[in-house]
């Protein structure tokens, strides 16, 4: 009896890892991709180049990236090594460039870089979860399609010098961050 | 048996996170030899105005970043003290006397500085803190300080404003000075 006892007082495994709202694996989901800077930063940050780029690749990145990134978390299912947390800083650092320097890209590589960072981010995104499952995955890619129509369309309309250079200063600071991350990654591995 | 078994305390769930983030903020301004180069920098760039105002707080983080990354990594970079310090005695004196040189002296100039400063940083990250956050807030913390400058540095289009600045130069000069005397003994 006390061993039954003891054995329901036990501690629990925390689940850190995916956030549980109770509202089922989308709404989960949705949380944890929202309380996830990793994932957050490098999409708010490409999102707002594809506002400065105009609609055309505005709309470019909007509707491929996050089927690329859906893909991109499959792709990791079925693949069993782990991705290193170096892809996710090194997306952050190569995203923060782009945006700082203002980078001016035809349509097809606009593609490209869509997909590649769609894909790469959604591998990470696997990586970073404990088994949340596709509804969560699935949730998590509708907010992160909800955050760049958002903040693509608050770039977009901007023409004040001054705007654009803050828009771009933020690049700055997110290169600065994908940078000191891949330190972090290398001092872990040293 | 309960007793002895430790469970999880979850009373601070996301402390570790916190204190990285908080930690990141308060790194920046926890020296004033950081804070009078940082601010330097703004008020230079506001001194300079367009495109100087912006492209130096836009060089200073991403040069910065470059010394925290070699700071992290474990890359020595020799003199980084006497850097510093020599970071606020040359602000402090291009802020005093108002020297416009190009556009690329002025980046390259605080770009020097900036990696001192990021290496200082770097090194002195403290283990065990949320990588992500720490970085963000770190990052946060430098770029307020530069804001902090700029806004302080709009002053110039007045007269008094610009003697102001200048003084507050001299003062930045006089207090890196202090700091290269410490840094030399």
């Amino acid at each position: 009896m006390l061993l039954a006892v003891n054995l329901l007082l036990a501690a629990l495994p925390a689940s850190a890892h995916l956030v549980s709202t109770g509202l089922g694996p989308v709404y989960d989901g949705v949380s944890h991709f929202t309380l996830t800077p990793e994932q957050i930063l490098p999409i708010v940050t490409l999102a707002l180049l594809a506002g400065l780029r105009g609609p055309a690749h505005a709309r470019r990145v909007l509707f491929l990236l996050p089927p690329a990134w859906l893909a991109g978390y499959l792709a990791a299912i079925a693949s069993s090594p782990a991705l290193p947390p170096l892809v996710p800083a090194s997306a952050l650092l190569l995203a923060g460039v782009l945006l700082a320097t203002d980078a001016k890209f035809s349509p097809t590589v606009a593609v490209g870089v869509a997909v590649a960072f769609g894909l790469a981010l959604g591998a990470a995104y696997e990586t970073s979860t404990d088994n949340g499952g596709l509804l969560s995955a699935m949730g998590a890619c509708a907010c992160l399609f909800v955050l760049l129509a958002l903040l693509s369309a608050v770039s977009l309309p901007l023409r004040a010098h001054a705007a654009i250079i803050a828009v771009r200063v933020s690049g700055s600071w997110t290169a600065a961050l994908g940078l000191l991350m891949v330190g972090w990654w290398v001092r872990g591995h040293a | 048996m309960s007793l002895v078994q430790p469970t999880i305390a979850e009373a601070h769930i996301l402390g570790g996170e916190a204190v990285g983030f908080m930690s990141g903020i308060k790194h920046p301004v926890s020296g004033w030899d950081h804070i009078i180069a940082m601010v330097s920098v703004g008020l230079w760039g506001a001194q300079l105005s367009m495109p100087a105002t912006w492209l130096l707080p836009l060089t200073f983080p991403l040069v910065m970043a470059v010394g925290g990354f070699l700071g992290i990594i474990g890359v020595p970079l020799p003199g980084t003290e006497i850097g510093i310090a020599l970071s606020g005695v040359l602000l402090g004196t291009v802020v005093l006397f108002e020297w416009r040189p190009p556009l690329y002296w002025a980046a390259a100039l605080v770009g020097v500085f900036g990696l001192y400063h990021g290496h200082a940083h770097g090194a002195e990250l403290p283990p065990g803190e949320d990588a992500l956050l720490y970085s963000l807030g770190f990052v946060i913390g430098t770029g307020a300080l530069h804001l902090t400058g700029i806004g302080i540095g709009l002053i110039h289009r007045w007269l008094w404003g610009r003697r102001l600045l200048r003084l507050a130069g001299g003062c930045v000069c006089a207090m890196g000075l202090s700091y290269l005397w410490t840094g030399l003994r």
